[in-house]
């Protein structure tokens, strides 16, 4: 049984002095940080307290949004609904993918390797491409897909993709995805280069018999801190799904097909300028992102045992 | 032998019947269609009156050399209108003034039957500025298409002769117009034909009539004469060594940037950091050094320099240019001296492509330079855009793609545009000519390819859109059956096909200055270096981090009682109305700097700001006094929050709400107070292509029922009808059926009557039961005819005008479609957009913001706007202000403008009330689940009312208006 000390203030004080130089280096970041992401969060909650209405605040109403939201929102429902469908989907799914096409990358020799990293990751960062999926899709019986259907004669009328709620949700899932292979297949590239190679020839000496085995028992082990990166990325990101949503299918959607609780958001904030509600809603899929990433940390730390 | 199972005897079976019914098919060929419902072959000649190609070759015998004939323009017809004397007088003689719109005739005798060009001498008194644009009438008919439109050139000039600075940047001077008198003759205004229009006259009296289109001018004299005819070069270099003239010994420079006069305001000089070469030079601050090619390209334009020349004697003429627009082409210019070209040969001079600065004398077309006499003193040099060699091909290319797209309007006819490519279509059956056509196109297109070939000296990437196009036409020629293939890619080469000769019609140049130099010193060399250059780039980029490029004109330091700050919402495309780009906001600053400021004593600092900032700047408390071009939205927003000013207790308010239409208040209006004063209006039209509509023998639809034969008409030939889907489209039909959006007291919507009920299933009808498209591109569309009719905003024109140049003259609009009601009327009433100006209620200067407004929205602030700016960007820019008198001065086309006005009179503004964002987004969802789901009209449209309903509720208790 080990004995913990109580550790005095001045004691602490201390231990800060000697790591200063640690401090100061971190403190600009830390300024940036607490004025542009923790101030701001803190002002949000005030803001969800009262009635702000963009222009000027009236009142004080407590828990009022929160009510509000929670019992008599129709639309949070239905946004509610589309996030956690695009969460559940986009993220494991676009996790694993991740995992797996950097998995598979890595088998390759170097110079192809970069290529096809390149290849996927593309469509991340190159801002707007996504676009070119409504060309694709587009609503008119010349847009590429409509007009190759017509012609096969599998559909009799154009498809209007992005306007009709039973296409909506599965194309933009399949948009999401393909966007889907950003900064974690990076770090999970770099991972897999880290791991130690004796592990694996230890481990076929040890009897590991198939890939499957290896892949458990030693590549995801080795590979926890980046897992856990990437799992942060996913869940933040497939909570935050908004603009590229609004880029395909326009805002809002027809039916609130894929209207997401960022669109809640945007729509109570910007268009009927409710901005204290508003921050109630921000502050919700806030607590909703920490809840999700907490339990999927506390999942992950279990693989591998 | 195998054995004969039943399978293989049934196969058998079939095998010998798909055989014997091919004989059945092709022996089909030769029965008789008499069941075909389709129309025999059309005139090809659909407006029914020839080309000019046409008619030079029905006289071509026609004699060229004829005396010359002046008309005593005093003595017209009795039935003339529109005409009054002048008090200019020309050469002492009095002179007739025709308005706009005048038309009129004189009856002259000929003598000597042959080919006639006509001049006139015309004196350009103001008018609006526009280009000033007639069509001219022998013996009441116009003799071929390109006379039903010709212009005449005005003359412009720089205000200031001295550079204007603002600040350290130098700016362009102001435009104005030259009145003068001057003479032209009658020229064809695509630029296809270079030399003056012609017309063939017999013996006998004729009678000659010219019908004003646009502008007046003041008539001095017109008279018919032989095509005028130029000496050759070489003639006119013997008669030099005959006169013994000798090479001068001195030069003279002089900057192409000053210059003397030019036929647009839009010729002005810009300045070009690209270069260490170029003079003035510059690397930092802005310092107008050369003419742009972009903007001195068109047909029609001139540019005249002075030059003082020091000598007596022989010159080469050299020039310091660009051409770096077409690679393998070449741009044209032909150059007069004193007004008159000195030989054939300068009617077109080449300029080959270059990437870089050259100096390049002027030359044939080998490089050897031609050489002029200039005696001492002031002489004027001038460079009209002109197609110069290529104006042939360019012209035939033209007549090719109306061929070619009254080909594909057949073929699409039979098959629909999605054809069936393994289906039959029988073309040579029912569409022989036109697969004569397609034959006869792919070899005149050879033969064009051939020529600009040989003229341009290159072939590759030039032509290449000709190659693919004759590729595609012979396979389909060859082979009909090929057709429904191919017709996809045919369609898009004709478009390609059209695009380059659009491009082709641009004859860009840019020139820094021009020098003449003693006859036979001038070499070709270019005129800058990379080392220069790098050094250069290095400067400006340096430099880069001093300036402030985004300031527009000068900022002024202290925030003075005399000054206000005006927002302008930035947006980057200028076929789109709302917001400003930069050019925008330079000439509004100008405006106000030069019109504005001197007269108020009040300075304005405008900005250009990202959409978006101007609520955040309301939050922050540093919103700006006056905010210019914000939606159609925005203001009620805004004001039920107190963030703007009710203008309606400002003084002088009565008088300026005359300016506008009264519905173009409306969305600003809430109860007595007006938040704000509209600049643009827009409302929609219906956009109809004239040869269709002639060739297909259709009507223009005046009430719904018209509306519903048409489309029907139009669905037979595999054409559709455009009507827009969804919010824009139920307001015209609620309010022509005289539903209201709103109760009175707009606490809650009529979206639930039984008009609106009825409007709304009419509306859905259109789609599910008349089969129109929902989602169409129509300007591609409307372009290649599929869509030859459609309802569309009218701003729609500017984009059309610019993306669609092939068929420029063959399409306008019209009003829209309305109902009739009980006593015969018919309403055609349609919903109106914009956008308005508010004043910020934060705003300290209310008064001086209030007279800027007052000012920006009166007539000549409204008039100089939108001529500025279609007169720099041409008419995509073209800019629908909601000021009455304003609006009623833009060029629009005659038929067009009669259409505006019509339409004009039932347009409505669309009330804003608190909650009215959630109108058009549930009546959008309401129409997407009939669409798409195909539920029921009437109860969809309950249910989203109750939902629109309880959200103005809602508001209207936040904001205690219950």
């Amino acid at each position: 049984m080990a004995v913990t000390e109580k550790i005095g203030f001045k004691s602490r004080l201390a231990m800060i002095k000697k790591d200063q130089v640690g401090y100061l280096f971190a403190l600009p970041y830390l300024i940036l940080f607490f004025t542009f992401t923790v101030l701001p969060i803190g002002i949000s909650i005030f803001f969800s307290l009262t009635d702000f209405n963009s222009i000027s605040i009236r009142n004080f109403v407590g828990f009022d949004n929160y009510i509000r939201l929670i019992l008599n929102d129709d639309i949070f429902i239905i946004a509610l609904k589309n996030t956690l469908i695009f969460a559940s989907i986009t993220g494991p799914i676009g996790y694993l993918l991740c995992f797996f096409f950097a998995w598979a990358v890595n088998e390759i020799r170097p110079k192809l390797r970069a290529f096809l990293t390149l290849c996927f990751y593309a469509p991340s960062i190159s801002g707007n491409a996504y676009l070119i999926w409504t060309l694709l899709f587009n609503g008119d019986s010349y847009g590429y897909v409509n007009s190759i259907l017509l012609k096969m004669g599998l559909i009799n009328s154009p498809i209007r993709y992005f306007h009709d709620p039973k296409y909506m949700m599965t194309i933009c899932i399949l948009v999401v995805l393909w966007l889907s292979l950003g900064t974690s297949f990076l770090v999970f590239i770099a991972g897999f280069q880290g791991i130690d190679k004796t592990l694996y020839e230890a481990a076929a000496v040890d009897g590991v018999r198939s890939r499957w085995q290896e892949l458990w028992y030693i590549t995801v082990p080795s590979m926890k801190p980046q897992m856990m990166f990437g799992a942060v990325m996913s869940i933040t990101s497939s909570f935050g799904i908004g603009d590229v949503l609004t880029g395909l299918v326009g805002f809002p959607s027809t039916q609130y097909a894929v209207h997401t609780i960022q669109h809640h958001l945007q729509d109570y904030g910007g268009a009927r300028f409710e901005m204290g509600y508003a921050s109630a809603i921000a502050t919700v899929l806030f607590a909703l992102m920490l809840g999700s990433n907490l339990l999927v940390q506390k999942m992950l730390s279990k693989v591998g045992e | 032998m195998p054995k004969l199972t039943w399978k293989r005897v049934i196969s058998l079976a079939i095998v010998a019947f798909i055989i014997s019914g091919e004989f059945v098919f092709v022996s089909a060929d030769t029965v008789d269609n008499n069941n075909v419902t389709l129309e025999a072959e059309t005139d090809w000649d659909f407006i029914s009156v020839p080309s000019y190609s046409e008619y030079l070759n029905l006289h071509k015998d026609a004699d060229s050399s004829v005396p010359e004939i002046s008309i005593d323009i005093f003595d017209y017809e009795k039935d003339s209108t529109g005409y009054a004397k002048s008090e200019i007088k020309y050469k002492n003689k009095d002179a007739l003034l025709t308005h706009e719109y005048s038309d009129m005739g004189w009856s002259f005798p000929v003598e000597k039957a042959g080919f006639y060009t006509v001049y006139i001498d015309y004196y350009t008194i103001s008018g609006n500025g526009n280009s000033i644009e007639r069509s001219i009438l022998f013996d009441g008919k116009v003799p071929f298409k390109e006379a039903g439109s010709f212009m005449l050139s005005r003359t412009w000039e720089d205000k200031n002769k001295e550079p204007v600075y603002l600040g350290q940047n130098q700016v362009r001077s102001e435009q104005i117009q030259v009145e003068n008198w001057t003479g032209s003759y009658l020229l064809d205004t695509s630029g296809y034909y270079t030399t003056p229009l012609k017309f063939y006259l017999s013996e006998g009296v004729h009678t000659l009539r010219i019908s004003a289109v646009r502008e007046p001018i003041v008539l001095g004299g017109i008279t018919l004469r032989s095509s005028p005819e130029y000496s050759s070069y070489a003639d006119v270099l013997k008669g030099y060594q005959d006169k013994g003239y000798k090479p001068s010994t001195k030069d003279y420079k002089h900057q192409a940037e000053q210059m003397n006069l030019k036929s647009d305001p839009t010729i002005y000089p810009v300045c070009d950091f690209g270069s260490a070469s170029m003079e003035p030079y510059t690397n930092s601050v802005i310092k107008l050094n050369k003419i742009s090619g972009d903007k001195f390209k068109l047909v029609g334009q001139w540019v005249e320099w002075e030059l003082d020349v020091p000598e007596t004697g022989l010159y080469d003429i050299t020039l310091k240019y660009k051409q770096q627009y077409y690679d393998g082409g070449f741009s044209s210019r032909g150059l007069l001296i004193d007004g008159e070209y000195p030989f054939e040969e300068a009617r077109y001079i080449r300029f080959p492509y270059n990437d870089k600065w050259y100096i390049k004398p002027i030359a044939d077309n080998d490089g050897n330079s031609y050489q002029f006499h200039l005696p001492e003193g002031k002489h004027t040099l001038r460079l009209n855009v002109t197609l110069g060699d290529m104006a042939d091909a360019i012209g035939q290319v033209q007549d090719i793609v109306y061929e070619l797209n009254g080909v594909y309007r057949k073929i699409v006819t039979i098959t629909g545009v999605t054809p069936d490519i393994y289906r039959d279509y029988e073309f040579p059956v029912l569409i022989p000519e036109a697969i004569e056509k397609i034959g006869d196109c792919s070899d005149e297109l050879e033969k064009i390819k051939d020529e600009i070939s040989k003229i341009s000296g290159t072939s590759g990437s030039y032509v290449a859109i000709f190659e693919k196009l004759i590729v595609d036409l012979d396979i389909m020629y060859k082979n009909p059956r090929k057709i429904a293939g191919k017709l996809k890619n045919m369609k898009d080469n004709v478009s390609g096909l059209a695009s380059w000769m659009a491009e082709a019609q641009n004859q860009p140049l840019d020139i820094d200055w021009i020098k003449i130099v003693p006859a036979g010193t001038a070499v070709t060399e270019k005129a800058e270096n990379t080392w220069d250059n790098i050094v250069h780039a290095a400067k400006v980029f340096v430099a880069s981090f001093n300036m402030d490029y985004s300031a527009i004109g000068s900022q002024y330091e202290s925030d003075s009682e005399e000054e206000i700050k005006v927002w302008i919402g930035s947006n980057s495309m200028i076929t789109t109305v709302a917001g400003a780009g930069r050019d925008q906001s330079l000439i509004i600053k100008q405006m106000a700097d030069n019109m504005f400021t001197p007269e108020h004593k009040i300075r304005v600092n405008l900005q250009l700001v990202a959409p978006g900032t101007l609520l955040t700047s309301i939050i922050a408390g540093r919103a700006p006094d006056v905010s210019l071009q914000s939606a159609n939205t925005e203001p009620m927003n805004y004001a039920i929050r107190d963030a703007v000013c009710d203008l309606s207790v400002l003084n002088g308010f009565d008088e300026v709400k005359q300016r506008f239409e009264p519905y173009a208040l409306t969305p600003y209006t809430f109860g007595k107070k007006t938040f704000g004063l509209p600049e643009t209006l827009q409302y929609p039209v219906l956009f109809y292509r004239k040869d269709i509509f002639e060739e297909q023998n259709l009507s223009l639809p005046n009430t719904w029922k018209d509306t519903y034969r048409l489309i029907i008409a139009l669905q037979k030939n595999n054409m559709q009808f455009g009507m827009p889907s969804g919010w824009q489209s139920y307001l015209m039909l609620l309010y022509q059926n005289g539903g209201q959006l709103y109760t009175e007291n707009a606490d809650k919507t009529l979206m639930d009557s039984d008009t609106s009920l009825q409007s709304f299933k009419q509306l859905t009808d259109l789609y599910n039961s008349y089969g129109q498209p929902v989602q169409y591109d129509f300007l591609n569309r409307f372009r290649s005819g599929e869509m030859p009719a459609a309802i569309a905003d009218f701003t729609t024109y500017n984009q059309l005008s610019v993306f669609a140049p092939e068929i420029k003259n063959l399409w306008g609009f019209a009003p829209v479609p309305g109902t009739e009601d009980a006593n015969g009327n018919i309403d055609r009433a349609v919903a109106s957009s914009g956008t308005s100006c508010i004043i910020l209620s934060s705003s300290k200067k209310i008064n001086e913001s209030w007279e800027f407004l007052k000012w920006w929205t009166d007539t000549p602030a409204q008039t100089a706007y939108s001529r500025e700016l279609e007169s720099i960007m041409g008419v995509a820019a073209r800019y629908p202000t909601a000021n009455k008198e304003a609006f009623s001065r833009i060029s629009w086309s005659k038929d067009n403008s009669e259409s505006l006005k019509k339409q004009a009179q039932y347009v409505f503004g669309v009330p804003e009330v608190p909650g009215s964002y959630i109108t058009p987004r549930y009546l959008d969802f309401a129409f997407q689940a009939v669409i798409n789901q195909k539920e029921d009209a009437g109860d969809t449209i309950l249910n989203y009312a109750k939902q629109i309903n309880l959200e103005i509720s809602r508001k209207r208790k936040e904001f205690n208006l219950n």
